[in-house]
């Protein structure tokens, strides 16, 4: 029965959207775009400023990737805006004429509901949340899995058997990856282990190569960064530890003992929601998406990273994308359930000193 | 050639001058700013008109901007009033924080009906934003100790401890994110009808009206005065400083705290680890702008306002960067501020040689060594 009504309601969703198809055809030509009605106008928001590296720029690469790809979309962003201030920015894409908006941090959540909503014929997609509506879906990467690559390279670079790894604030997005990581280390390295440092925020550059010193003078030679910031990178290539960025490539200032980074390419996912959109096919869904999608990757290693790492790597990658391989085999996580995983973990895995600052 | 400036202290601020200097100061801080817009290929014109007037396009956009000043004023009067004693609370953040913790613990543990629960939530959020200046306030009145320091301070402190509760024992929501759950709705402020605008307004104006009555027409605002313009008279002529200090820098911390959950009791529904990105802060500046009286206050709040929400138009409408945007803001605070000296201060320049002769003396002393 409900799953009926759904498919109707989603059909009418969909007229709804052919609509605002034409809609946006007229409203172009007050806003001073052009006027060809096969345009579809999608609109990104981003919470922070862009940056070159970082969160942002990985939605931004996303935009841009699919920009380019398709001459039947015109895309427009707007960053640093806070999630307090995202609802007027949504209702003023939303009422403009934009087909599809995309809201690219947890915080904005909320107000995206509230306008989706008020616009029903505008579909919606939230970035890593735990709430849809019929006109807005949410989509995140599995990024763990990209950290558990990075950790299978660490395990193979590290002489001391000791990682280290510099986070932001204890949520289980941030612990699964920290886990990922070790468990990675450990599938080449039995004795590995991760010192973990906590910053309470996402890009603190002092505080980061503060963080980075400290675990490099215990001993840590291969260091994972999940700041939004190249400095933690610095502070490793200039004590001879490998480093491993987040969010997009760090290649370029990471320095010598760069090692790869774990990447959100969110090309393939944007590309295929504007798709579904402009052939009416889309539906509100709930993508965690991870290898096997191509929305999660690893850069191209840097110089210092031995060929027979790079290859084992390759192996588990493809180990990972066939279902051969699952990051959590062995430990307490074993058959969790996605939606546990997404929301539950929190706690460390063996092999992680120290536990999860309390909560 | 010799440029001579003198700056005088004017004794009278001619009308025209207190009227238009803050208009003459957005206006060439506007000017200043088409450098930068031009230069990424935004028409100056487009940007302004979007920015300045757009937002008074419908009922939805004034609401926009109203949501956006309701909290602005509130920490903006937190900020005013111990300015007015003579003392800087840099640290409105810490309290609006306080507050917005503790009005959003009541409102999700606290069940009564929306008549009772709305004025418990707010006036818990008062006591807490007052608690967190007090200890502040306290060492200032008491031994002197910079206020300016110890409130700033004690914002990390809160926003240290915001950031364990929203993901310790405050966390909910699925997720695990940093947030609490949802406010229930009879936590939540009602809209004023027609808009989206929440009764946060409305206890922001009427604070407004009643700290404008407390500090023109009572004994308290005399003192508050006279302390704020010359403490040490204010001593030799029997009045407390200590009280004074005290009172003003609690009751700041209360309004900050009020404007704490009246952002997440009104706009936000509920508590996020990032949800005041630095209300607190921006209040300094608006308290600056409107020290010469509180209405002038309530002005610079709702300018803010509208400076926030139409930048937030600009990057949307056009493709500028919200750098660019901050650009522009940061120009026209600091045009205002700059333009708040020329109100108090007389400058004349003269241009042309003056027989001063300091300097020749200096040199002829060198060269008879």
């Amino acid at each position: 029965m409900s799953r009926k009504k759904l498919t109707r309601r989603n059909a009418i969703r969909s007229a709804g959207v052919l609509g605002a198809l034409g809609l946006a055809g007229c409203s172009q030509l007050s806003g001073g775009g052009g006027g060809d009605s096969d345009q579809l106008q999608a609109a990104f928001v981003y919470q922070t400023s862009l940056g070159d590296v970082g969160w942002a720029r990985a939605h931004e690469n996303g935009r841009q990737a699919m920009d380019d790809s398709f001459d039947w979309i015109t895309t427009e962003y707007s960053d640093g805006v806070p999630g307090n201030e995202v609802r007027s920015v949504f209702e003023q894409y939303a009422s403009s004429g934009y087909d599809i908006v995309y809201g690219c941090t947890t915080e904005y959540q909320d107000p995206m509901l509230q306008v989706a909503e008020e616009y029903p014929d505008v579909t919606f997609e939230h970035c890593n949340g735990f709430e849809t509506a019929e006109n807005m879906g949410r989509y995140m990467g599995k990024f763990y899995q990209g950290w558990y690559l990075c950790g299978v390279a660490a395990g193979h670079l590290t002489e001391s058997d000791t990682l280290g790894m510099v986070v932001p604030i204890p949520i289980p997005q941030i612990i699964r990856q920290i886990n990922a990581f070790t468990l990675g280390a450990r599938t080449v390295n039995e004795d590995a282990t991760t010192k973990v440092r906590w910053l309470n925020g996402w890009a603190d550059p002092s505080g980061a190569r503060q963080a980075v010193n400290a675990i490099a003078d215990e001993g840590a030679d291969a260091i994972g960064s999940n700041m939004v910031t190249p400095a933690a990178l610095q502070a490793a290539t200039e004590r001879e530890a490998f480093n491993f960025g987040v969010n997009t490539s760090m290649a370029d200032q990471a320095g010598e003992y760069y090692a790869t980074a774990q990447i959100n390419n969110w090309a393939p996912f944007y590309k295929q929601s504007a798709k579904d959109v402009r052939n009416g096919e889309w539906s509100s869904d709930s993508l965690w998406g991870g290898l096997e999608t191509d929305i999660v990757d690893i850069d191209d290693f840097g110089p210092k990273v031995p060929d027979d790492v790079v290859s084992d790597v390759e192996t588990k990658r493809s180990e990972i994308e066939n279902g051969e391989r699952s990051v959590w085999t062995g430990t307490k996580f074993e058959g969790w359930s996605d939606a546990e995983l997404f929301s539950d973990v929190g706690s460390y895995v063996e092999g992680v000193e120290g536990s999860v600052p309390s909560s | 050639m010799l440029v001579d400036i003198e700056i005088d202290a004017r004794e009278q601020t001619p009308s025209w001058i207190a009227y238009g200097t803050p208009l003459f100061a957005i206006a060439a801080a506007l000017a200043v700013s088409v450098v930068a817009l031009v230069a990424i290929g935004v028409n100056p014109i487009a940007a302004y008109v979007e920015m300045f007037l757009r937002p008074f396009g419908t009922v939805a956009t004034i609401s926009n901007v109203l949501v956006r000043a309701t909290p602005l004023i509130l920490v903006g009067l937190g900020v005013y009033l111990p300015m007015k004693a003579g003392l800087w609370n840099i640290g409105a953040e810490g309290q609006l924080l306080a507050g917005a913790i503790v009005g959003t613990w009541i409102a999700i543990n606290v069940t009564l009906p929306q008549l009772l629960v709305i004025p418990v939530i707010l006036f818990g959020s008062a006591i807490a934003g007052g608690l967190w200046a007090f200890i502040p306030a306290w060492l200032r009145a008491k031994w002197g100790i910079s206020e300016i320091i110890t409130t700033l301070l004690f914002t990390f402190i809160a926003a240290d401890i915001q950031l364990y509760l929203v993901r310790g024992p405050m966390q909910g929501g699925s997720g695990g994110f940093p947030q609490t759950e949802l406010l229930p709705e009879a936590a939540e402020f009602p809209a004023i009808p027609g808009t989206r605008a929440h009764v946060g307004l409305l206890v922001a104006l009427l604070i407004v009206v009643l700290v404008y009555v407390a500090m023109n027409r009572t004994r308290f605002g005399f003192r508050v005065n006279f302390v704020g313009s010359n403490a040490d008279a204010a001593e030799q002529a029997g009045m407390s400083r200590y009280r004074v200090y005290l009172l003003t820098l609690v009751a700041g911390g209360a309004l900050a705290g009020l404007a704490g959950i009246s952002e997440i009791a009104g706009n936000q529904s509920r508590l996020h680890a990032s949800f005041a990105p630095g209300y607190g802060y921006t209040a300094v500046p608006i308290a600056l702008l409107g020290r010469n009286g509180v209405f002038r206050m309530l002005l610079a709040a709702l300018f803010f306002a509208l400076l926030f929400v139409g930048g937030n138009r600009v990057t949307v409408a056009m493709e500028v960067p919200s750098a660019i945007i901050d650009i522009v803001q940061a120009l026209v605070i600091l045009f205002l501020i700059t333009a708040e000296f020329f109100q108090r201060y007389r400058l004349s320049v003269s241009i042309g040689r003056r027989d001063d002769g300091r300097s020749i003396r200096g040199t002829e002393v060198t060269t008879d060594d």
